[in-house]
């Protein structure tokens, strides 16, 4: 059984990229609230800039993701191929940026803000696709 | 006199420079007009180009993104100094108890705390601990005793604190060494009047270092109370009514709990509490004895605090607008083709940066100020301060300065011509065509020939099988030299959809070009073997 490769796309874009090095900074100094501070709200906070973390790293990669668009579009890649490299490249920017809620150690607002990263990363990435998608298909009608 | 000499010397300069105004405009009047029309014209040229820059940049989400960043940090900065201010633990030594106390400032309705001390968990025991704002007066058979302070207590804590004495609601304690046992009228009730050892009142606890009589100040850390005859004790109960409540009230709450008892108590419930009714609570864990409070000064966690979050910020503000780079530069491209100088976007965009980071910043201050008060308000303007501060500057020096030379990766390409004596073209052509098909390390994906007698083209598209993304195009082109001498002109590029370094191309387009040349070589001497 081969990996998709969407999936080695996604990483060896995240891993060339600037992005995810930036989330991991920033996850770890939140680390820092998560751990020592023990407001009730510190948590909510945690969530929202967690998902506003994930959402600028996808956009600081923005031309590396651009170009690989254009490449698996031009290339002529399956539809899954491209869902593989969005759901790969989200879930991983949405875990890392997870590291600071997770260490509340909250399951449900976890996964709540586990959803709402992998949210914030598809709505960026899949609509760059579809938008590369028709200026490609227009450019050849 | 002065002042009228001054006022008399602006008033005739004043008018001076009136009238040679006046007179100047006279004499250039229609002069004047036009370049007040160039100059409404470069007014409001100006004023839409900048419309158009800022425009352009507001479109982007990235930008929305980085300005919502800002004050979700200062949120976190003002979050944080509220938890460091008011907490602070001190090791008491072993105590071996666990339990919690609560102090409010006013008396709180019992009903209305019901629930908040059924969260909290374990069973409480509720006091009134009142200093009356005037002296009471306490008429006995012969003499008036002043009294100061109320103090009420659960009856099943009085055998413990009042040194085995029974209390009930009917029962007024007074300690004092003169002997009462009488019956006294006490606001319309009466009640019975007991005399207790005052040594016996002044030692009673009921939390660590809280006495049982209320504090009315502190002489350095050691309470000072009001004299134990001065002091009536009585149940919870009575004392709500004796203070004028129409139902139960307290003003402390303790609850004790057995070892590891205090692990599942509701931490955020005691900060909501003490923070809605403005009390301070105590944690007493064996030997460490933790103070919540809603007060205190700033403290180096809470710097610290800000200052993470400031680089927090910082660093998501920076990579937001390092990202909207491309389009600053795309702003420039076009503004500059009708004048617009570096610099002149460079300040714009600076400037236009400043004031909404600023604008955003001073009211996410406002709110947090009317939301957490002035400490963690104090917090975020450290948090805020430091950001902008950063983020102005570098913004200023490294994205929006377009004049910085972009360097562009070349792709790797060679072109060089060979000679090759006594062979037919379009074998030469086919047999290139046959190696290209044949390759191991590239694949063959496009390819196009024409040979005629006079000349003749190759044109291929290859991919490199070992990576994903990369590829070599060459084209050929060949013609007659003199002598019957074939003359090829080779034309490689490598490309890569990923960038890639130099040296990474240039090995891929040495691996093609010998491989290419060694089987052109090969088949040469084959063909003259």
């Amino acid at each position: 059984m081969g990996v998709e490769p969407g999936c080695l796309i996604a990483f060896k874009i995240l891993y060339r990229g600037k992005g995810v090095y930036i989330l991991s900074i920033i996850s770890t100094l939140l680390l820092y609230y998560s751990v020592f501070i023990k407001h009730p709200k510190i948590l909510d906070t945690l969530i929202i800039i967690s998902a506003l973390n994930v959402a600028t790293a996808i956009l600081s990669d923005s031309d590396s993701h651009n170009t690989v668009f254009y490449a698996l579009r031009i290339s002529g890649a399956k539809p899954s191929t491209v869902m593989a490299y969005v759901i790969t490249a989200s879930l991983t920017t949405s875990f890392i940026g997870l590291i600071p809620v997770v260490a509340k150690a909250e399951l449900i607002k976890s996964l709540i803000a586990l959803s709402i990263n992998f949210t914030a990363a598809t709505l960026i990435l899949y609509p760059t696709y579809l938008r590369i998608k028709k200026r490609l298909t227009s450019a050849v009608t | 006199m002065l002042e009228i000499v001054m006022v008399s010397i602006y008033v005739a300069v004043l008018m001076f420079s009136a009238i040679h105004v006046v007179k100047s405009f006279r004499s250039s009047h229609h002069e004047l007009r036009e370049e007040i029309t160039e100059l409404r014209k470069d007014i409001s040229s100006r004023i839409i180009v900048t419309y158009k820059v800022i425009a352009g940049f507001i479109r982007s989400p990235i930008l929305l993104i980085a300005l919502f960043m800002l004050p979700a940090c200062m949120v976190l900065s003002a979050i944080s100094t509220q938890y460091s201010l008011s907490v602070t633990s001190r090791d008491v030594g072993s105590t071996g108890i666990y339990a919690l106390y609560i102090r409010f400032k006013t008396p709180i309705s019992v009903s209305e705390l019901e629930q908040n001390l059924n969260e909290i968990g374990g069973m409480a025991d509720l006091y009134v601990r009142y200093i009356f704002d005037s002296r009471i007066e306490l008429i006995l058979d012969d003499e008036k005793l002043p009294i100061y302070a109320l103090v009420g207590i659960p009856p099943n804590k009085s055998n413990k604190l009042l040194g085995g004495l029974q209390l009930n609601d009917r029962m007024l304690v007074l300690g004092t060494t003169k002997s009462y046992n009488l019956t006294v009228r006490l606001f319309g009730d009466e009640h019975s009047l007991v005399s207790l050892n005052p040594e016996i009142i002044e030692r009673a606890s009921i939390f660590y270092g809280t006495p049982l009589l209320p504090v009315e100040a502190y002489l350095g850390t050691k309470p000072v109370t009001p004299p134990s005859d001065k002091v009536i004790i009585t149940t919870t109960l009575t004392a709500s009514k004796l203070i004028g409540y129409l139902e139960p009230v307290i003003t402390d709450v303790t609850v004790e709990f057995g070892e590891g008892g205090l692990e599942g108590v509701n931490v955020t419930r005691i900060s909501e509490l003490i923070k809605r009714y403005n009390g301070v609570a105590m944690i007493l864990r064996n030997n460490v004895l933790e103070t919540l409070s809603g007060y205190g000064l700033p403290t180096t966690e809470s710097l610290i605090s800000a200052l993470i979050s400031a680089l927090i910020s910082s660093i998501i503000l920076l990579v937001t607008f390092i990202a909207l780079q491309p389009r600053v530069r795309l702003i420039y491209s076009r503004l500059g083709a009708v004048g617009l100088q570096p610099w002149n976007l460079t300040t714009m965009l600076t400037i236009f940066v400043g004031v909404l980071v600023l604008v955003i910043g001073t009211v996410s201050l406002a709110l947090i100020h009317h939301v957490f008060g002035i400490y963690s308000a104090l917090n975020s303007f450290i948090t805020f301060s430091i950001s902008t501060l950063i983020v102005v500057l570098l913004i200023n020096k490294k994205v929006f300065n377009v004049s910085i030379v972009e360097v562009v990766p070349t792709p790797a390409s060679t072109k060089f011509n060979l000679i090759i004596k006594g062979r037919d073209m379009c074998k030469i052509l086919q047999h290139l065509s046959e190696l290209l098909r044949g390759e191991e390390f590239f694949e063959l994906r496009d390819l196009d020939m024409r040979c005629e007698a006079s000349g003749g083209f190759l044109h291929a598209s290859c991919r490199f099988r070992a990576s994903w993304g990369i590829g070599v195009d060459l084209d050929v082109f060949t013609g007659l030299s003199g002598d019957g001498n074939v003359e090829l002109s080779f034309n490689i590029s490598v490309w890569s959809i990923e960038e890639l370094s130099t040296s990474q191309l240039e090995s891929i387009l040495r691996l093609f070009e010998s491989k290419l040349l060694g089987g052109l070589e090969v088949w040469v001497l084959s063909q003259a073997a």
